[in-house]
């Protein structure tokens, strides 16, 4: 439902911000890498604020640092303005993995240690809040020993020590300065665990994004001072309180709760963020099946081991005494992107039905079904990119589940067989489904990548192009620029006996006898 | 870099800029807290084990589970003495009824409680007492006192340095 309500507007969205910022520099895309950027921002800005800090006098050191114009004010301002980036970038990463169906199988432990991390991004917001010791921290701190106390935990109530009567000691500062400090480490181990399953992670965003997010942020903290309020006075009632939303927007709601409705509805909220691979998964009947690798075609060459996003291929020694290795897939592992078919020279790895061979199969028919068509520009695209809904004047479409599944064979076939052009459209490159499926797709075509495309192809007829599925702008330019460019070059000679080098024959069956979901996958024809 | 594409990337700025700014407006938003338009009364105090201990000489059946050097001259066992917390406010009861003690074992005795009353001048009454009689030595304690509540105020009752009740300091 969430999803049926949220793809649109995230399909319109990434549209919208790809033909703004351009599809490289759009940070919807690297929301997850932003949140990082985020965090080492907090790390460096914090580290700086640790020095002044004093336990035994928490209001009147923050008072110090905002005395300090020219370092202490602007960093302490970044610090916590990156603590709301955080926020920002976390819940924009969460919605996008969640509507692209990326959230179960194999990507389980990224969503779960997800969750945990935004949970630890929480604590470590908190705390730091209640460091500051203005009305603000005084009210986080006074209603979270309030709910805490709800809890069969502690033996008296820990709201005596916000009664007023004594001084609050010390050791409670000290034990929140410690829990700030040390919840970034169980931070850097979960984001270990996030990205323990993908290959090549990519941690940060591209420099122009980062220094321009640096940027924005350090500017707004040098304009806008973090907010302080009064200091906390455990015998008034904080009257009026500059809230941050991104982290105690629950305050005014929770204040009029009883404890346990508060950590019912935080237990339901949790536990239904836990279960989303759960819940998001499909049927069994509808789950695209993990890839395969035909022992007999696999020569041992490991470019499908080094291609795929999720290492969910390993080397193994061939069986039988025969010497070498082979491919292996961790099913358990395999998301199904189909990346490994496209680096499968001999076409001996993939999914079942996605496989180089099966694509050929495809591409032939595509071919033969229509024999007057030679001449126009043939629109290869991802099932996910604007290519799926491309209705443009000219070009017939053959979709394929990713670009990176796209085994160059099949643009060879095409471009041989006579085809004006042969224009790949492949999601923007951050955005990949797949993870790596455009940047391999690039390197196989122009910079031989092993099972690259073959010398004897007329490269001035291939082009690649981004366009996320809405982004029907940039397609439309990349054709009218491709059309253009191709009207400069003769009329292209198809031939009529095309072999495509297979290695083996293409009877052979791309799907294996023990595959226990054998499906076409994400793939249709014009 | 085309015109078009410059003017778009402009906007791109532009509107980044306007992000960060509505971000951080959404980071500093003035919340107004209706508690603080009415007053407070907060009690917070702790007693220490307030317990009765009762002896009697063992049994002979008692003593034979015991080695020989080690039988006591008598059994005692130290029972809770459960404490009532009555609170009134211009006469009116606010609460009256026995103060749970944390934990199985005879702890502490934690009182923390906090009512909202209305701003303006109040007679406050607490009592603090042995819901048994026969616990005479134990601990109890009482207050009664006018106060004037200011809208956000905390009127904080409290155990001074000889352990009686009574407004905190500052109030």
């Amino acid at each position: 439902m969430l999803k049926r309500l949220l793809g649109p507007v995230l399909k319109r969205t990434d549209g919208w911000v790809d033909r703004l910022f351009g599809s490289k520099w759009n940070p919807l895309y690297q929301s997850g890498a932003l949140v990082v950027l985020c965090l080492a921002v907090m790390l460096v800005t914090g580290l700086y604020l640790i020095f002044f800090y004093r336990i035994g006098a928490p209001y009147e050191s923050i008072v110090r640092i905002e005395g300090q114009p020219w370092g202490g004010r602007w960093i302490r301002a970044l610090h916590r303005y990156a603590a709301d980036g955080a926020v920002v970038a976390a819940v924009v990463h969460a919605l996008r993995m969640f509507c692209q169906g990326r959230s179960w199988g194999p990507r389980a432990l990224a969503w779960i240690s997800g969750v945990f991390l935004v949970f630890l991004l929480y604590v470590c917001g908190l705390t730091g809040y209640v460091m500051v010791w203005d009305t603000h921290g005084q009210l986080l701190a006074t209603e979270g020993a309030r709910l805490l106390d709800a809890l069969p935990l502690f033996s008296e109530p820990i709201s005596r020590t916000f009664a007023g009567a004594d001084p609050i000691p010390s050791a409670f500062f000290f034990m929140n300065l410690f829990l700030h400090i040390a919840v970034p480490v169980g931070i850097v181990i979960f984001l270990w665990l996030h990205v323990s399953r993908v290959a090549r992670p990519v941690l940060l965003p591209p420099r122009p994004l980062l220094w321009t997010t640096v940027g924005l942020l350090t500017g707004v903290a040098l304009v806008v001072p973090a907010a302080l309020g009064p200091g906390a006075d455990l015998l008034r009632l904080p009257a009026e309180v500059t809230l941050d939303v991104f982290y105690t927007f629950w305050l005014p709601w929770t204040r009029s709760a009883a404890p346990g409705v508060v950590w019912l509805a935080a237990g339901v909220a949790s536990a239904v963020a836990v279960a989303v691979p759960l819940l998001t998964r499909p049927q069994a009947d509808r789950r695209p099946a993990p890839s395969f690798a035909s022992t007999r075609l696999c020569t041992g060459c490991e470019q499908c081991y080094t291609d795929c996003p999720y290492d969910a291929i390993r080397m193994v020694d061939r069986e039988g005494g025969r010497e070498g290795k082979v491919a292996l897939v961790n099913p358990a592992a395999c998301v199904s992107c189909g990346i490994c078919a496209g680096s499968c020279a001999p076409m001996g790895v993939g999914p079942p039905g996605r496989t180089g061979r099966d694509q050929l199969s495809r591409v032939k028919e595509f071919v033969q079904r229509q024999p007057d068509a030679g001449e126009d520009i043939v629109l290869v695209g991802c099932g996910r990119s604007a290519a799926a809904a491309w209705a443009g004047d000219h070009g017939r479409r053959f979709l394929v589940s990713c670009a990176g599944n796209l085994h160059t064979s099949v643009v060879e076939y095409l471009v041989r067989s006579g085809a004006r052009g042969v224009l790949i459209v492949a999601c923007p490159s951050r955005d990949c489904w797949g993870r790596e499926g455009p940047k391999w797709l690039v390197e196989r075509l122009f910079h031989e990548r092993e099972a690259e495309l073959k010398a004897r192809v007329d490269r001035r007829r291939v082009r690649v192009a981004h366009a996320s599925s809405f982004d029907r702008w940039s397609l439309g330019e990349a054709m009218d620029e491709f059309a253009t460019e191709l009207a400069r070059l003769d009329a292209p000679v198809g031939d009529d006996a095309i072999e495509v080098e297979t290695e083996c024959d293409l009877a052979e069956s791309s799907t294996p006898q023990d595959s226990p979901l054998p499906r076409p996958g994400h793939t249709s024809g014009p | 870099m085309s015109a078009a594409t410059r003017a778009r990337r402009s906007v791109a700025l532009v509107l980044a800029i306007a992000g960060v700014l509505a971000m951080v407006s959404l980071s500093r938003l003035r919340w107004r807290n209706p508690d603080a338009e009415a007053a407070e009364l907060r009690l917070s105090w702790r007693i220490p084990a307030p317990s009765e201990r009762s002896c009697r000489p063992p049994t002979e059946a008692e003593l034979e589970g015991v080695l020989p050097h080690m039988r006591p001259s008598e059994v005692c066992t130290d029972e809770a003495i459960p404490y009532r917390l009555t609170v009134l406010l211009d006469g009116d009861t606010l609460r009256s009824g026995p103060v749970a003690r944390a934990g199985g074992r005879i702890r502490a005795i934690t009182v923390y409680e906090r009512f909202v009353i209305a701003p303006g001048d109040h007679r406050i009454t607490v009592g603090f007492a042995p819901e048994t009689a026969s616990a005479a030595e134990a601990v109890a304690m009482a207050m009664d006192a006018d106060v004037a509540a200011a809208p956000g105020d905390v009127i904080l009752v409290a155990t001074d340095d000889t352990g009686r009740l009574g407004l905190s300091e500052g109030r």
